[in-house]
């Protein structure tokens, strides 16, 4: 077993730091970090590269931070921050701005369909005022079967803006400004909270009974847990679309490397997170044609992902 | 005083399915109390009500004097533990991080574990024997190390109530009366409530007992009290033997294994003695054969298993000769049945007209064992005859019934 917990959060740290200065200073435009004098390479840095980076950062920690949450809580290494309907309903919403409002409150409602559709299924599996995992995740596949029809009446409705909206639902970061980073900077705010209760995921992982015999308010848990993730993974949505497989693959991987203790795990997930998407989104713009950066983590992390499946049947 | 735990008239469903109906019980500081009883009949329920996992449809579950509902999750893990009979782990936690949850309702959220909390479980690993375990993953251990640990995890909690939902069942013997005892040990600092699949272990770990049936507590008491013959076949429908155990005084149960009497058909008489028959009349039961045994001194052990069995025995008192009148009744039975069979046996002065008696006799003999002397020669030369006349030496209980099956 390969555990450093101990090492590995300093490591990444000083990995995520240092590709923020890397990545900066990758592009078409052949810029580095000592020529940049000129006005014209000042506007380029600080207005277009630095906040696309500051905005993979910010989407990285996101889903990282939501991926480990719903793998904690629903006790499965398969769970992805989109797995309650948020990417669908997320991805409706955008839809809807682009097909009817020109594009005009695309981030509002992608935030407003990501969140409402968690809000959704979680109501849909509310029994006498406790939510089963297992009626979550089966309502969350029934809603975002329902949303993607919906979604797929959209496109194809959608004339001339179809290709708009399948470069939206696969995720990128070409068009983010200070403004959406502004509105990332509430991931991390959000993540302190997920943070909160990285107790509680590990005892959860005994089983909710065991957790509720060991002092954990499981129900409690779950509602704020749920809550939140949906908000980090609306926010990640509404700035970059569905970026696939980060939230999925990120905590699978720090789980072997640091074990399963969500107190190291929970951080650790966050900056691989901002990590990959940081150097995927390099990937996506030096490219000679810019790509979706979804297509490039799910074309990277599901070889991987298979590679692990095969390597441990457990993890 | 105030009664540790106390439900008081507890009804429990899952959705339309009554489970428990109207159920009260008290139970003072301090005891370990064992809870019996048949499948589905409401034991785990019970535990899951007591410890707050289920609510009930009406009435109510006291932890020391106050409603289990009005408690906060954590205060009640403070004095409430409970071990399952199978925990699944979802992530490969380490033995020591599992067993360090169990500080989990005395530290704060995001407060580092003191010294304490760290000697705390190692004191609960040292106890249930899985220190050495401490760095490795739960998915590695066995299930029978799985459950100590989680045995160690709970006692880290330090609760002043221990629920135990048949923790011990899939362990090894050993495993089981460890742990056992370990729990026993904690007693009367801490209060059990344990739900048992098996008699023996609740009867002589428990001081309490609890029998349940159909949701309902029919018997409370001493595990002698609750332990009966009646108890257990009203339950359970099954008859078990009541014993005391001969080195703790407690009773302890084995089954009747109960056959039904030979109906007719074919019959054999057994002639055995100093316990050679028991085994045979259990199998020629079990086969069908209507059994005949004799004669017997009173004292044997096949007159007693005779007895039990239900079967038509010859019996002399003991140390006596065998009378005329028990061999003309032997006589009437050999007479009617189809074959006879000689389990091995000491024959003295005493038994000798057991073999006498075949010498004109007109059934097909059968010896399964050898027959010792005790008669100077006597008994040696009627088996010799009786081998001369056709008598057959079968060399195990299955040839004979080879033999003798229709």
């Amino acid at each position: 077993m390969l555990r450093r917990p101990v090492l590995i959060l300093p490591v990444l740290l000083l990995l995520l730091i240092e590709s923020i200065f890397v990545t900066t200073c990758i592009g078409v435009s052949g810029l580095s970090l000592w020529n940049f004098d000129t006005a014209m390479i000042q506007k380029l840095l600080f207005e277009v590269r630095l906040p696309r980076v500051c905005g993979a950062v910010l989407v990285g920690l996101g889903l990282g931070a939501a991926g480990c949450a719903m793998q904690g809580l629903f006790r499965n290494p398969m769970a992805d921050p989109y797995i309650i309907g948020t990417s669908s309903g997320g991805a409706l919403g955008a839809a809807f701005a682009i097909v009817f409002l020109g594009g005009l409150f695309l981030p509002v409602l992608a935030f407003a369909g990501a969140t409402l559709s968690t809000v959704m299924v979680y109501i849909i599996s509310l029994r006498h005022g406790r939510v089963a995992v297992e009626t979550l995740l089966l309502s969350g596949i029934a809603v975002s079967l329902f949303l993607s029809a919906l979604l797929s009446f959209f496109m194809y409705i959608s004339g001339n803006s179809l290709h708009q909206i399948m470069f939206w639902m696969m995720g990128g970061f070409w068009n983010v400004y200070w403004d959406d980073v502004i509105l990332g900077l509430l991931i991390p705010a959000a993540c302190v909270a997920v943070f909160v209760f990285s107790r509680d995921l590990n005892v959860m992982a005994l089983g909710e009974e065991e957790a509720v015999h060991l002092g954990v308010n499981t129900e409690k848990t779950k509602r704020i847990l749920l809550l939140v993730s949906s908000f980090i993974t609306g926010i990640a949505v509404s700035i970059a679309g569905c970026i696939g497989f980060v939230g999925l693959i990120i905590p699978h991987i720090m789980r072997i490397l640091t074990g399963p203790d969500h107190r190291v795990l929970l951080p650790a997930s966050m900056m691989a997170g901002a990590i990959l998407l940081m150097w995927a989104d390099t990937a996506a713009r030096t490219l000679p044609v810019e790509i979706p950066v979804g297509i490039i983590t799910v074309f990277l992390g599901a070889p991987f992902f298979i590679y692990l499946l095969r390597r441990r049947t457990q993890v | 005083m105030t009664p540790v735990i106390s439900a008081e008239q507890l009804s429990v469903s899952y959705g339309d399915h009554k489970v428990l109906r109207d159920l009260s019980l008290v139970v003072e500081e301090g005891r370990f109390i064992g809870i019996l009883g048949p499948n589905g009949c409401g034991k785990t329920t019970f535990l899951r009500a007591l410890s707050r996992i289920l609510a009930p449809d009406a009435g109510a579950v006291l932890i020391e004097g106050l409603d289990v509902a009005a408690y906060d999750t954590r205060e009640l893990a403070r004095i409430l533990g409970c071990v399952r009979q199978e925990t699944d782990v979802a992530f490969p936690f380490t033995v020591r991080e599992i067993v360090l949850m169990g500080r989990h309702p005395h530290i704060g959220r995001l407060a580092p574990l003191g010294e304490a909390d760290l000697s705390i479980a190692d004191e609960a690993m040292r106890r249930t024997n899985t220190l050495h375990l401490a760095d490795k993953l739960i998915t590695e251990v066995s299930g029978g190390e799985r459950q100590r640990v989680l045995i160690a995890r709970t006692l880290t909690q330090q609760p002043k109530i221990l629920l135990l939902d048949e923790p011990t069942s899939h362990l090894d013997i050993n495993h089981q009366l460890e742990i056992l005892s370990l729990i026993r040990e904690l007693t009367p600092k801490i209060t059990v409530v344990g739900v048992f699949h098996d008699f023996n272990l609740a009867s002589y770990f428990c001081d309490r007992l609890i029998l349940m049936s159909g949701g309902q507590i029919v018997a409370a008491g001493t595990p002698a009290e609750v332990l009966t013959e009646e108890r257990i076949s009203e339950s359970f429908s099954v008859r078990m033997l009541v014993h005391m155990h001969p080195l703790t005084g407690k009773p302890y149960l084995v089954p009747a294994y109960d056959v039904a009497a030979g109906a007719g058909g074919v019959r054999v008489h057994v002639i055995s003695g100093g316990g050679s028959g028991s085994e045979l009349y259990h199998l020629l039961l079990l086969h069908g054969f209507r059994v005949t045994a004799g004669v017997l001194a009173a004292n044997d052990s096949d007159a007693a298993a005779a007895a039990a069995l239900g079967i038509e025995a010859v019996v002399e008192p003991p140390f006596a000769a065998v009378s005329a009148a028990a061999v003309e009744g032997m006589r009437g039975l050999v007479a009617e049945a189809d074959a006879v069979v000689v389990a091995g046996m000491p024959v003295g002065l005493g038994n000798l007209a057991n073999l006498s008696v075949l010498k004109d006799a007109d059934v097909p003999v059968y010896f399964l064992g050898r027959c010792e002397d005790y008669a100077g020669g006597a008994a040696d030369a009627l088996c010799a005859e009786l081998a001369g006349d056709g008598a057959v030496a079968v060399v195990s209980a299955a040839d004979l019934m080879r033999r003798i099956l229709p």
